[in-house]
């Protein structure tokens, strides 16, 4: 469905005059440092890691919100890393993105009708009245009763309501690949399990692919099939869910799932030294080892590569073998 | 207190507008034609005086409304249909374009306003029109800069991307995504940018850039009522020169006050 | 028993009328103790904290209750008085570190300048401050830093460490960990589990229930506005009593438990106009005809739960 293949993007670093004037040469964050990865048809593929590593640049370079410093975006067999214009337009109507804020992914001055209206409008899928109807059918179904939600402005609604909104605004087009970006994050819990329901109920419907970004593993279990774990814009671990969350191998995602609050005890703790690192400055050797507390030599001089073991791709030197 | 404002500035203009539409029934006497007596000073019968000419203070400050009005209000407009545009394309596409765009209107922008207005008039001619073009030119820079300002920000906004993600136009993008955002600051500033246009336009009025005896206008009568003032004729400039201290006062409250009202509140 | 809140009634006065925010809310907790309280957004959990802290501002107001800290009622001693048990007996960390740091001075002036207020003497006070930074972990040199300098989960540390500076008796956080990450979380909450030795009682206020069950002794559970189950912290998230527990705590994905997560449905009353009855009736799966009536707290195996389901019961908290 869609392949990603050494994706880039480097931001320059931004620096007052004076600074620019004493650097020697441009500086870069290296936001998504070399990420490829592969999503099918009906599948969910979760990125998680902690906040910076480049999840939602990542996201946003899939979605065309932002132009790859390198590397190439494939969707059903077609690059469209540097589409523009027309084809991009088209394209769109495929591709979606539910974001992290609701309260800032909806326009203040327009009614909650008219965010579902207008992507049916710009890709000539309906007139006007059509669009009416299919868009309170919509609203029906993601649980806002239309005669109560349709005229409403934004504002009046609570996070909960504003994010099931985003997500049939997402929806109405009937994409085929879907990027949500922490779509429960700013939402209060008692409601997560229903709006990740939702989602689930389109995924299924119209056969969607997904990469669901969180930082909240607990997420995974719900929503994912696979998990890609990133490290300061680089994969470090990547498998199918279950056995992920059972058997990590690389230290950081072991260190990432024992922090997870369970109502069970866990059995194992894995530890991080430090505190997050600084994306300007990507360490040499392994990017983990300043934090690893497996860390050898090796780990300091050689990067490892993201290769199979046994049912997985894993970026480590050495492996960890542990059972929560 | 932004009520208070805003419903003292209402009142303000709204008793001007008034007095211009219904100047004929409102005015005692001919604002061009003299009454016999010159140079009185106000009394019952002409509660503002009369003018060297012997005409109607009182009378001529009622007709004067017209013409200030009709100049402010239409270079306004202008610099609004030219500089809001302008604003919103400079800081939605970036690049060469608003650099150089920014470029002009800070130029603009770094005069006083009068000045470049006598800039502009002189080069022009004397007339309404030319006067009302001057006007105009001389605000489309405030116009132009807030719009841009806000455009800039508004663009990064979680909303507008969700709109590039749907397949949105840039063209749609905005006249539905940012337009209706800045709305509010395009009637804040033109509140503001008509009280100071009056000051302006008196301006020009005063140094004859407008009107021609014997049209009756504040800044015009200003100028005609200055030389009587050592002489101790202080009516003759006096309720001109205040009816366009107030007309400015009153747009300038509502300017403030909606400023106070709504883009604080939107800031948040 | 370290502190004792009874019938504790806060009100906040808004335009559509009186809002209840915590209707006779009672929470003993004992020395040592770290007890978790959780609930959905606006249950009035934050409330419950700033009134212990007598921190209730302008609209709002505490109408009745007692809140007794030692022998001492909170709710009758004088402003003067508050002050100085504020910081020195209670210590309080907020959610977002920097609405209690001022982002213009240097840490150590700020830290410095809360001692004194309670009357260390300057030069104590540095030392104080420095030793404080050091038993959360920080290096003493932060005191020389401007809180932009440090990262989300430093601040936090600051904050902590200006809290547990005085000793104080009590520790409230709230939802001190809800901006940071996981990593940053389980080291701040290791930290807080840490201060709790000794004889420091710690309130958490969090809506991650995992969270509280992973670190409390004991967790309450409200629910706009009633404490409606509180006990020992395996029983009420093993065998929960009443029905928003077990509701809340079924909603919640979890790794390691192999279960389907059920959305609890429908929202939170509005606590301007609270249903008659049980607040919880519309969305509870056992109401009863009974639950039309405001259930009594009893007391069960234990724990103190708000529910008709146990019958009147006969020792009434
Ligand atoms: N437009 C930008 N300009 C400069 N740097 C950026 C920009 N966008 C992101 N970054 C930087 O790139 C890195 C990755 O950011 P990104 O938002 O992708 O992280 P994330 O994994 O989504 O984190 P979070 O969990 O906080 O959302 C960060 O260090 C961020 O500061
Ligand atoms: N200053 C205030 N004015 C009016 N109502 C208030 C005020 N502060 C709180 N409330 C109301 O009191 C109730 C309890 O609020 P509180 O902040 O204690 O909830 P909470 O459980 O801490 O929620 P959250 O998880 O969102 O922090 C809410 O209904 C809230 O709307
Ligand atoms: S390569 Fe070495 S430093 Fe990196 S994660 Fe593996 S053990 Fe740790
Ligand atoms: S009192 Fe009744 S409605 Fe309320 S929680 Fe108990 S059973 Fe449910
Ligand atoms: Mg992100
Ligand atoms: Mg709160």
């Amino acid at each position: 469905m869609l392949r990603v293949e050494n994706l880039k993007k480097y931001f320059p670093v931004q620096k007052s005059f004076i600074e620019t004037l004493f650097a020697r040469k441009l500086e870069f964050i290296r936001a998504v440092d070399g990420v490829s990865f592969e999503v099918g048809r009906g599948e969910v593929l979760c990125l998680v890691g902690e906040s910076g590593c480049g999840k939602t640049t990542t996201g946003r370079m899939i979605v065309k919100l932002e132009e790859p410093s390198d590397g190439r975006i494939i969707f059903k067999g077609r690059d469209i890393t540097h589409l523009e214009g027309d084809e991009l337009r088209e394209i769109r109507k495929h591709i979606q993105m539910v974001f992290q804020d609701p309260y800032a992914s909806l326009n203040p001055r327009m009614t909650i009708g008219e965010h579902l209206i207008d992507p049916l409008l710009i890709h000539e899928l309906a007139t006007r009245e059509e669009a009416e109807e299919i868009a309170k059918d919509m609203l029906n179904k993601v649980g806002l009763p239309a005669e109560q939600f349709f005229n409403r402005f934004p504002h009046q609604l609570s996070g909960g309501q504003r994010q099931r909104v985003a997500i049939a605004r997402a929806m109405i087009l009937k994409p085929e690949f879907v990027v949500a970006d922490e779509p429960v994050s700013q939402i209060d819990v008692s409601l997560r399990a229903a709006i990740l329901e939702l989602l689930l109920r389109f995924k299924k419907e119209l056969n969607q692919s997904m990469i669901f970004i969180t930082h909240d593993l607990s997420i995974t279990r719900v929503i994912g099939d696979r998990i890609a774990v990133m490290y300061l814009g680089k994969i470090v671990e990547m498998g199918e869910v279950d056995s992920i969350v059972k058997r990590p191998m690389h230290p950081y995602t072991a260190a990432l799932l024992s922090a997870v609050p369970s109502f069970v005890k866990k059995k194992i703790r894995i530890d991080v030294i430090g505190e997050i690192a600084n994306p300007r400055e990507i360490p040499k050797g392994c990017r983990y080892s300043p934090r690893c507390p497996f860390a050898k030599d090796v780990c300091r001089r050689e990067e490892p590569e993201l290769e199979k073991v046994e049912d997985r791709l894993v970026a480590c030197h050495y492996p960890l073998e542990v059972e929560f | 207190m932004s009520n208070r404002m805003l419903y003292a500035g209402l009142a303000i203009i709204s008793a001007v507008v008034f007095m211009a539409i219904f100047a004929p029934f409102i005015a005692p006497y001919d604002p061009t034609k003299s009454t016999g007596d010159v140079l009185q000073p106000p009394s019952a019968e002409h509660i503002m005086g009369t003018d060297n000419l012997g005409r109607d203070i009182f009378s001529r400050v009622v007709y004067g409304a017209r013409v200030v009005l009709i100049v402010v209000f239409s270079a306004s407009l202008l610099s609004m249909l030219v500089g809001v545009p302008l604003g919103l394309i400079s800081g939605y596409y970036g690049g060469k374009l608003d650099r150089v765009l920014s470029m002009i209107m800070d130029s603009l922008y770094a005069f006083p306003s009068l000045i470049l207005a006598i800039a502009i008039a002189a080069v022009l001619g004397p007339s309404v029109f030319n006067a009302m073009v001057a006007i105009a030119v001389v605000y489309i820079p405030t116009y132009f800069r807030m719009i841009r300002g806000q455009t800039l920000s508004i663009k990064t906004r979680l909303f507008v991307e969700a709109a590039k993600v749907s397949g949105a136009s840039n063209a749609r993008i905005l006249r539905k995504y940012i337009f209706p955002n800045v709305a509010t600051t395009v009637i804040v500033v033109f509140s503001l940018s008509v009280a100071d246009a009056i000051i302006t336009e008196a301006g020009l009025s005063f140094l004859g850039f407008i009107v021609t005896a014997p049209t009756p206008d504040w800044g015009f009568d200003l100028s005609s009522g200055k030389p009587y003032l050592p002489a101790g004729y202080w009516w003759m400039i006096t309720f001109p020169g205040l009816m366009v201290m107030l007309l400015s006062l009153g747009f300038a409250l509502v300017g403030e006050a909606l400023s106070e009202k709504y883009l604080a509140r939107e800031e948040r | 028993m370290i502190i004792e809140v009874r019938d504790l009634v806060t009100e906040f006065r808004t335009s559509r009328g009186v809002l209840k925010a915590l209707d006779r809310v009672s929470l003993n907790v004992n020395r040592g103790e770290f007890v978790g309280i959780v609930g959905e957004s606006g249950c009035g959990k934050s409330t419950l904290a700033y009134s212990i802290m007598r921190l209730i501002r302008k609209p709002g107001r505490i109408t009745s209750g007692s809140i007794i800290f030692e022998g001492k009622d909170l709710l009758k001693i004088s402003e003067e008085e508050m002050r100085k048990i504020r910081g020195k007996d209670i210590g309080m960390v907020f959610q977002d570190p920097m609405t209690s740091l001022d982002p213009l001075e240097r840490v150590g002036d700020q830290f410095v300048e809360m001692l004194t207020e309670h009357g260390v003497e300057e030069e104590r006070a540095e030392e104080i401050a420095k030793k404080s930074l050091e038993s959360v972990g920080l290096p003493a040199e932060m005191f020389y830093n401007y809180p932009h300098q440090l990262s989300g989960g430093q601040r936090q540390r600051v904050v902590i460490a200006m809290a547990v500076a005085m000793n104080p008796k009590l520790l409230i956080a709230d939802e001190p960990t809800t901006a940071l990450d996981v990593i940053v979380q389980e080291k701040i909450m290791d930290l807080l589990e840490e201060l709790k030795k000794g004889e420091r009682s710690i309130l958490l206020i969090t809506h991650d229930f995992s969270l509280a069950a992973e670190r409390s002794d004991k967790i309450a559970v409200m629910y706009a506005g009633w404490i409606v189950e509180y006990g020992d912290a395996d029983k009420v998230v093993n065998e929960p009593l009443h029905p928003y527990s077990a509701g809340l705590i079924s909603s919640v994905p979890d790794l390691w438990l192999d279960r389907e997560i059920k959305p609890l449905p429908g929202s939170p009353p509005d606590l301007v106009n609270p249903p008659e009855g049980c607040r919880f009736r519309d969305r509870c799966p056992k109401a009863m005809k009974i639950c039309e009536k405001e259930p009594v707290s009893i007391n069960v195996e234990d724990r103190i739960v708000k529910c008709w389901l146990y019958g009147e019961g006969d020792v009434k908290s």
